[in-house]
């Protein structure tokens, strides 16, 4: 499933495709079904023992990529990212643009033809161009538009123990998990919220949150890890093989106290690896959520990622198993959870 | 096999410089109906002869090479991280966030990493990142890396072809596997034609760590004249000054590194057949094993044709595959239109 999902293409504002296959897949485990007008799929599973609390889930479907902007005379084309990208990650890219998902690869001159200044300076996104092996503007417009979206091509290949590397783990993990979890009952009610556009300011979540305004929300999602190469331990944000990473506070939203220990209490009870995220960097649909309607108790669990936001995301199987396995039992639980009256 | 499919296979194989033995597998296997004789020499170029059954005729080289840029293991961090240095000219600034494939006695796959930006500060996120700063995942820990990939280990990017628009084709190692296609589209054409001269091919090895291959094999097949086929830089976007349109047909080098009759001859054949061409001007090292195989021996009179080549020394090196096609008719005609090798040198 995480590789299907992974290898779909669904830049932020384009996400039909991996809607439509997970609506596919999941729509007949679901008591009620809304695709609202930002592109947004909720599914509603009723509880065994409904109850007066709103249970919400979030995963986000959009990756990063890219859009056309224009097309050169002699038939290049010329694009803008979406979402936010290293510009040091695109060169010799290999993309799919549009509909039709036309191949093509971002150029740069050879090594031989730079000067030493040149080899010095880091290429922006706008001083760069895709192939497509048209002949002219005319030639390229046969075979795409501006505004056309762009994807990484970047197909889903196991590395070591038990580790893969792909495309858009952010955030096909998360969404790959709430599908698994669909399969089965719970005793409360639960929203399941596969969003768009998180990648451009968690806009697909705002509106969503007012329309369900839940009580709690969970979010899943991947998130950075720097256990690599000449980094130094204490900057290790996540670290792959660790288990989920729990967040306590990111730049968008802290961790609702209670709700982060009861998840904690429960991965422990239950004897699941865990880690807490060590980095206040980073933000997600928690954010949007936490401040959508009157406010709601949320907590992020994500899947440590190395290269997040490239084509080459690296994580382990190990931590989605067990992210999956405290989703779930978090899931089976959720009823009990009963935070401090509010003085 | 069409000159596309030879390109297919000959892609997805690796050889960086001095590792080139799966390339030169694939090669025999491919020479073997289309040769009289094959042999590896010392270095390991794989040198192939179609006899002529008339004596005396002379012989002609045909040459391209087949190693490609790569990567090396220099060593494993502490978290099993492995360290790289580059094999052959490589812009460092290409190959972050690439996909990888480690040989060693099993074939790995890893990617290529950085630092991510919240643990960078402004300064570094505006640098180029050099060998310094990137390193291979392979998903191990130092304790399997350095059981699985001895340090000295080789890597190529990996990924298989991509056909884009137009019969332009994208892949790694285009350079030089697109010229040694082009010459097993030349031989399977002349198959049934009778050469009153000896036709040598020569795969060469560690062209790209400074010609060194072609130079031994000059030696060893000691031609008349010989003929190497290699890329030329195409235009692009960022690069329009000294560079070649795709499509052109195949470009044919003047300068010292070539013998001036032989090409001069060649440029008449072409014209004759209405083949198009350009002309490179080179004033002095053209940087291809012409330059070696010039000076082998007491001297061999040399020529060089290359294909226009986008994005050189990349894993998306782009080319058009009719300029293949032309090359490839160009050299058939012209070896057809010499009957002993000293016709052509006058």
């Amino acid at each position: 499933m995480l590789k299907i999902l992974s290898e779909l293409n669904g830049v932020s504002g384009n996400e039909k495709i991996v809607a439509d296959f997970i609506l596919s897949q999941v729509s007949d485990l679901a008591d009620e079904t809304i695709c609202d007008s930002m592109g947004n799929l909720i599914f509603l599973k009723k509880g065994k023992k409904p109850n007066s609390k709103k249970v919400a889930l979030f995963a986000h479907m959009d990756e990063v990529g890219f859009i056309v902007t224009d097309i050169t005379d002699d038939g290049y084309i010329k694009f803008a990212q979406v979402g936010g990208l290293d510009d040091r990650i695109l060169l010799t890219q290999k993309v799919k643009i549009g509909k039709n998902a036309i191949d093509g690869v971002i150029g740069i001159k050879a090594v031989h033809l730079q000067t030493k200044d040149e080899r010095g300076k880091v290429i922006k996104t706008d001083e760069m161009y895709i192939d497509i092996g048209a002949t002219s503007a005319e030639d390229a417009k046969k075979y795409v538009s501006k505004g056309d979206y762009i994807s990484f091509q970047s197909e889903f290949v196991w590395l070591h123990n038990m580790r893969f590397k792909g495309k858009a783990i952010d955030d096909r993990a998360g969404c790959a998990i709430m599908m698994e979890l669909m399969k089965e009952k719970y005793d409360s009610d639960v929203y399941f919220c596969f969003t768009v556009q998180e990648e451009t300011g968690l806009r697909g979540a705002s509106v969503l949150s007012r329309r369900i305004n839940p009580d709690v929300a969970l979010v899943f999602e991947a998130t950075t890890a720097s256990d690599t190469a000449f980094i130094p331990k204490h900057l290790h944000a996540t670290t792959l093989g660790k288990g989920p990473a729990i967040t306590m506070m990111d730049k968008g939203s802290y961790s609702n106290i209670a709700l982060k220990e009861f998840v904690v209490s429960v991965a422990n009870d239950r004897g699941i690896d865990f880690q807490y995220k060590l980095t206040a960097n980073g933000g997600n649909d928690a954010r949007a959520v936490q401040t959508g309607a009157s406010g709601a108790k949320v907590c992020s669990v994500s899947l440590p990622c190395r290269y997040i936001h490239s084509p080459s995301c690296v994580a382990d199987l190990r931590d989605y198993e067990n992210m999956k396995k405290l989703a779930r039992a978090v899931l089976n639980e959720i009823h009990n959870f009963e935070p401090e009256p509010e003085e | 096999m069409s000159i596309e499919k030879y390109i297919k296979n000959l892609t997805h194989i690796s050889g960086v410089s001095g590792f080139e033995h799966d390339v030169s597998d694939y090669i025999i296997s491919e020479f073997n109906s289309l040769f009289d004789d094959i042999h590896t020499d010392a270095m390991g170029n794989v040198i192939a002869c179609k006899k002529s059954k008339n004596a005396g005729g002379g012989s002609v080289m045909l040459e391209a090479h087949i190693d490609e840029i790569g990567l090396i293991v220099s060593g494993i961090d502490e978290n099993g991280f492995l360290l790289v240095a580059p094999i052959g000219g490589i812009d460092c600034r290409i190959l972050y966030g690439n996909t990888v494939n480690v040989h060693a006695k099993n074939k790995y796959v890893g990617v290529v990493g950085a630092k991510p930006p919240h643990v960078m500060t402004e300064d570094e996120y505006s640098k180029v990142l050099g060998f310094d700063s990137l390193y291979v995942d392979v998903g191990m820990t130092k304790e399997q890396a350095t059981e699985l990939i001895p340090v000295g280990s080789v890597i190529t990017f990996m990924g298989d072809a991509l056909k884009l628009k137009n019969g332009y084709m994208s892949a790694k190692c285009m350079d030089d596997r697109a010229s040694l296609s082009v010459i097993l589209d030349c031989i399977k054409k002349l198959s049934d034609v009778e050469l009153d001269y000896n036709l040598y091919v020569c795969a060469c090895v560690q062209e790209e760590v400074g010609l060194r291959g072609s130079l031994t094999a000059a030696y060893g097949v000691n031609p008349d004249f010989a003929i190497a086929i290699d890329v030329t830089h195409a235009t692009t976007p960022d690069e329009s000054k000294g560079t070649f349109k795709c499509g052109c047909g195949p470009v044919v080098c003047v300068g010292p590194n070539i013998h001036p009759s032989l090409v001069e001859r060649f440029r008449g054949v072409l014209d004759n057949k209405g083949i198009p061409y350009e002309i490179e001007v080179e004033g002095g090292n053209t940087g291809t094993d012409a330059w070696s195989i010039q000076t082998a021996r007491e001297g061999i009179p040399t020529m060089l044709l290359s294909l226009p080549l986008k994005y050189m020394h990349t894993p998306i090196e782009t080319l058009s595959i009719d300029d293949c096609n032309k090359t490839s008719s160009a050299l058939c005609e012209f070896l057809k239109s010499f009957k002993r090798t000293e016709d052509a040198l006058c």
